[in-house]
């Protein structure tokens, strides 16, 4: 799992006998650590400024970067709902470099957790999830694999498929009006979503299905992140994207079900099923999902740039 | 600048990093390198928390809470 660790998590772990040196030994040992430059930087702040570390100690202490990815920040100041500048910079840079959980003891990000496009907690809740088999359910090898035709991606990619078109055509709007990079990376991951639907549909196991759906699921997360991003900033203004968010949050719930129940093939066939059929027998529902795909049928090279 | 350096690995082991490093599609010096880069920073980081801890405990600091009050 790729795990984010932000600035207070990190420092924590080096200063204090508290439970965050515990997370950062289990980040290091069995998932992939990440922090962004502005952790580091914020890290070495700290260390240098509050505590008068020497800069002998300071440059041994970064040693410990290296079994950690650092990734980079950000360009520009992402302004993210509710949170403060710096760790809207931070979270963003947790968001590109796709973290599977971004852990924090800051209380204001915490308390935004169910807006944000990851999985967010305290150092207390990981350690408990972690130390929980079936917390985080990444299926093994030992599974049983001959049921993968079972799981249909058909409903699902058709939808996600529908979305990358209406996101294409969106784009191309947005980019004729404003050449804010955002645009860009909304294209990428809107059109990433069907992309690793379809791949799914192909999978060659029960793991290898599941990887891709969860890739599929945190790519509709990052949509939603630059379709929130886009629509906050108002960079172009006339253009109310509130319908794109909505779907973006319907793939999310979709794809978050199918990840979160695939590892258990007897409750997943059921469920899912179950779901489909409840889905469908929504008339409101069914009629909004028609509407909306009728109205996106059309040739994307026959729009005009 | 890099170094090549000569291990000796016993049965067991020697076929559990096989096994890693074909299930993983990783050489076997990346499994090795990633492995050792991970238990490094482990000791590098007990090994400055043993000068540092004291040093934190000065300013105020004992616990995770102490830190997350002070630093966002």
């Amino acid at each position: 799992m790729r795990v984010f660790l932000d600035t207070n998590v990190l420092v924590s772990a080096i200063l204090t006998r508290g439970l965050c040196r515990d997370l950062l030994r289990s980040a290091l040992e069995d998932h992939q650590a990440l922090v962004s430059k502005l952790v580091v930087d914020e890290l070495v702040k700290v260390l240098r400024d509050k505590i008068g570390v020497s800069e002998l100690e300071l440059d041994k202490t970064l040693m410990i970067l290296d079994g950690v990815e650092v990734v980079n920040d950000q360009g520009g100041v992402p302004q993210t709902a509710g949170l403060e500048p710096n760790d809207a910079v931070i979270f963003a840079a947790a968001l590109a470099a796709e973290a599977d959980v971004f852990i924090t003891g800051d209380q204001g990000i915490l308390a935004e957790s169910h807006r944000l496009p990851i999985d967010v907690v305290s150092p207390r809740r990981f350690m408990e999830r972690t130390s929980q088999p079936d917390a985080y359910p990444i299926p093994t090898d030992h599974e049983d694999d001959s049921k993968v035709s079972e799981f249909s991606t058909d409903a699902i990619g058709e939808q996600a498929f529908e979305f990358a078109l209406s996101i294409v055509k969106l784009c191309r709007t947005l980019e004729e009006r404003s050449r804010d990079v955002t645009v860009r990376r909304l294209l990428l991951a809107g059109t990433s979503i069907g992309a690793n639907i379809e791949e799914a549909s192909a999978a060659e196991s029960r793991r290898d299905f599941t990887l891709k759906m969860a890739m599929a699921s945190k790519e509709a997360r990052e949509t939603n992140y630059w379709l929130r991003l886009l629509n906050q900033s108002a960079v172009v203004p006339e253009i109310d994207l509130e319908s794109y968010l909505e779907k973006s949050l319907e793939l999310i719930r979709l794809l978050t079900a199918t990840v979160k129940n695939n590892p258990r093939p007897h409750v997943v066939s059921r469920d899912l099923e179950a779901a489909y059929r409840e889905m469908a027998g929504d008339e409101v529902r069914e009629a909004e999902a028609d509407e909306w795909a009728e109205g996106l049928i059309g040739d994307v090279a026959d729009d005009t740039r | 600048m890099s170094n090549t350096i000569t291990i000796r690995l016993d049965d067991k082991l020697a076929k559990k990093l096989d096994h890693v490093a074909e299930h993983t599609g990783r050489t076997k010096s990346d499994v090795i390198r990633d492995a050792l880069r991970r238990q490094l920073a482990i000791a590098i980081l007990d090994e400055v928390r043993e000068e540092l801890v004291p040093l934190a405990e000065k300013h105020g600091w004992y616990t995770d809470e102490d830190v997350f009050r002070d630093v966002s």
